[in-house]
């Protein structure tokens, strides 16, 4: 073991990449504080990136707080690499971060985020959405993207209580385009209501509306596009959303673009549309739906 | 046949690993049952797993487990493989090497290529080196071709090739660098061989491989596709550690070497993303 260390902080750069490859095939825990510290030295790019992955290979449980100071390290390679760290660790590394959420610094609370995602447990979810009330506005958005990607269903409230008191455009995207991943109806059923009360299209922000399309595909209600589409002018500037998700839908509801509304939406698409792509999936479109007659 | 069930395929595929660090999935199952099948025929056993006890107390010398190796890292080659990439490697980085080395007076040009096969490869390098090279006879060229496999090995010393391994050669080279054989057959140049030494080097042996220093250039395509994660960035830092300040690594065009390691420098030579260290 002293001599891995003595190789670890050597003059020599081929032996600190030795040393640091060594002492991942040890995987000898109590070797990792020894290339923590030696990282804060490293001026190699090679040596770092050996030590790094040599860390990821090790379980690094009883050095959590010196990972951690990685994350004010004014170099990115190292912010990135302690995420790496983290993410290795999996579960065990869950309660550490989330203990360190209300941490002063912004930027190390929106690191502590991307840590807990990557770690891909379950339990990060829970700690990911006590972010959803931080006072950064980025960490707030980066905690419901999360979300999101995690398809945590058990946030949707918090997140539709978002929606009730936030105002900036970015959290509101972010909040829709996490929720937009449900399939439960009552969630749809909610996040319309907000966004269009009485399915009210008419004072809705357009900047949601592309999100809104998608999420119709998800309802099936054709009455409901039509309000919305009655909203959009010219609609013609969403066609693309529009048509793809008709294609959604027909693959959830099959033969719904053979109802006479969509039938006939898919045929003024075709006459308008300038997009040979556009055109050729309203086509296929239009031949399912012969199929399904 | 004899099919192998998943226990069986975990123990050969472990077995195979700590030999070599080469790694094969389960989703390999299909193409590693083939394979022993061919060897059990061969000696006789009769079940995969007296076959894998065999290899494990029956084989002292490694020479059954070397012939399975053989079997398992059979990879289909020709000469002039990924020709952009050996374009860049040819019209830029082998001319700013030389003559970053012609002007400190070393003379010296030291190629790897770390996987060859049965020699398709290090051959291609030699032909590439002869016709860019300025002055050649001035350099003292070293072209270090290894591999696991000792047939291909074997193969690759002899230098004859069929048409379907020249599909991609420039027909000017193959008139200058080889002679067709009375059955058909090409044979490499003499001077063309003489640039390439073959050895068996098992890329997953350390020592071995932290002997391996002083190229100017590693080429090692298609290779570490074999490899799990580990040793696969265990095998990238040996290759920057074994290449000299400024020279150049190669992987095949499905592998990136940022992915694996951020020690190297990335440039862009011709149309090609090359890493030098």
């Amino acid at each position: 073991m002293e001599d891995l260390i003595k190789a670890l902080n050597s003059d020599d750069e081929v032996e600190r990449i030795y040393a640091a490859q060594d002492i991942a095939e040890s995987k000898n825990p109590e070797l990792t504080e020894f290339l923590l510290k030696r990282l804060s030295a490293e001026e190699s790019q090679a040596v770092k990136d050996a030590i790094i992955f040599a860390l990821g290979n090790l379980s690094c449980f009883e050095n959590y707080p010196m990972i951690f100071r990685l994350f004010r390290s004014p170099d990115a390679y190292l912010r990135n690499a302690a995420i790496g760290i983290f993410a290795s660790e999996g579960k065990k590394a869950v309660e550490f971060l989330s203990s360190h959420l209300n941490h002063s610094d912004r930027e190390v609370r929106k690191l502590i985020l991307d840590a807990l995602f990557a770690t891909g447990d379950p339990d990060a979810a829970r700690a990911i959405r006590q972010s959803l009330h931080d006072s950064s506005l980025n960490v707030r958005i980066t905690a419901a993207e999360y979300l999101g990607r995690m398809a945590d269903e058990e946030s949707a409230d918090e997140l539709l209580a978002i929606l009730q008191k936030e105002t900036e455009p970015m959290l509101i995207t972010a909040v829709l385009e996490s929720l937009s991943v449900t399939e439960n109806q009552e969630i749809i059923r909610k996040l319309f209501s907000f966004f269009a009360p009485e399915c009210d299209f008419s004072r809705t922000d357009t900047l949601y509306m592309p999100q809104l399309i998608y999420l119709w595909a998800k309802t099936g209600d054709s009455e409901l596009l039509f309000k919305m589409i009655d909203a959009l002018k010219p609609f013609e500037i969403y066609e693309e959303d529009i048509v793809h998700a008709l294609e959604q839908a027909e693959e959830r509801f099959t033969g719904i673009c053979k109802e006479a509304h969509i039938s006939e939406l898919i045929k003024k698409i075709m006459e308008h549309t300038e997009n040979k792509e556009i055109y050729a999936l309203c086509k296929k479109l239009e031949t399912r739906k012969q199929e399904t007659l | 046949m004899s099919n192998i069930t998943a226990s069986e395929f975990e123990a050969l595929s472990d077995f195979i690993y700590r030999k070599t660090g080469i790694k094969f999935e389960v989703k390999k199952l299909y193409f590693i049952s083939k394979r022993i099948q061919k060897r059990m025929d061969a000696l006789g056993v009769e079940t995969v797993s007296d076959y894998i006890r065999m290899l494990r107390f029956s084989d002292p010398k490694n020479s059954e487990f070397q012939m399975l190796t053989d079997l398992l890292t059979i990879n289909e080659t020709y000469f002039f493989r990924d020709f952009s990439q050996l374009q860049a490697f040819g019209e830029d980085c082998l001319s700013e090497v030389a003559s970053q080395k012609a002007a400190r007076g070393d003379r010296r040009l030291n190629i790897w290529s770390a996987g060859c096969s049965t020699g398709e490869e290090p051959y291609t390098l030699a032909i590439i080196l002869l016709e860019m090279l300025d002055n050649i006879a001035a350099w003292n060229i070293s072209i270090l071709a290894g591999d696991i496999d000792l047939t291909a090995l074997e193969k690759a010393k002899k230098g004859i090739y069929w048409e379907r391994s020249l599909r991609d050669m420039p027909p000017e080279y193959l008139q200058r660098h080889f002679h067709k054989n009375s059955d058909g057959s090409y044979s490499v140049s003499e001077r063309i061989r003489k640039m390439v030494a073959f050895e068996h080097i098992n890329l997953s042996e350390k020592e071995a491989i932290r002997k391996k220093k002083e190229f100017d250039f590693i080429f090692c395509r298609n290779v570490l596709i074999y490899f799990d994660d580990t040793s696969r960035k265990r095998l990238v830092d040996q290759f920057y550690v074994a290449l000299n300040p400024g020279g150049y690594i190669f992987l095949g065009s499905s592998e990136s070497v940022g992915r694996i390691s951020t020690a190297f420098k990335i440039k862009r030579a011709g149309g090609f993303i090359v890493y030098s260290k």
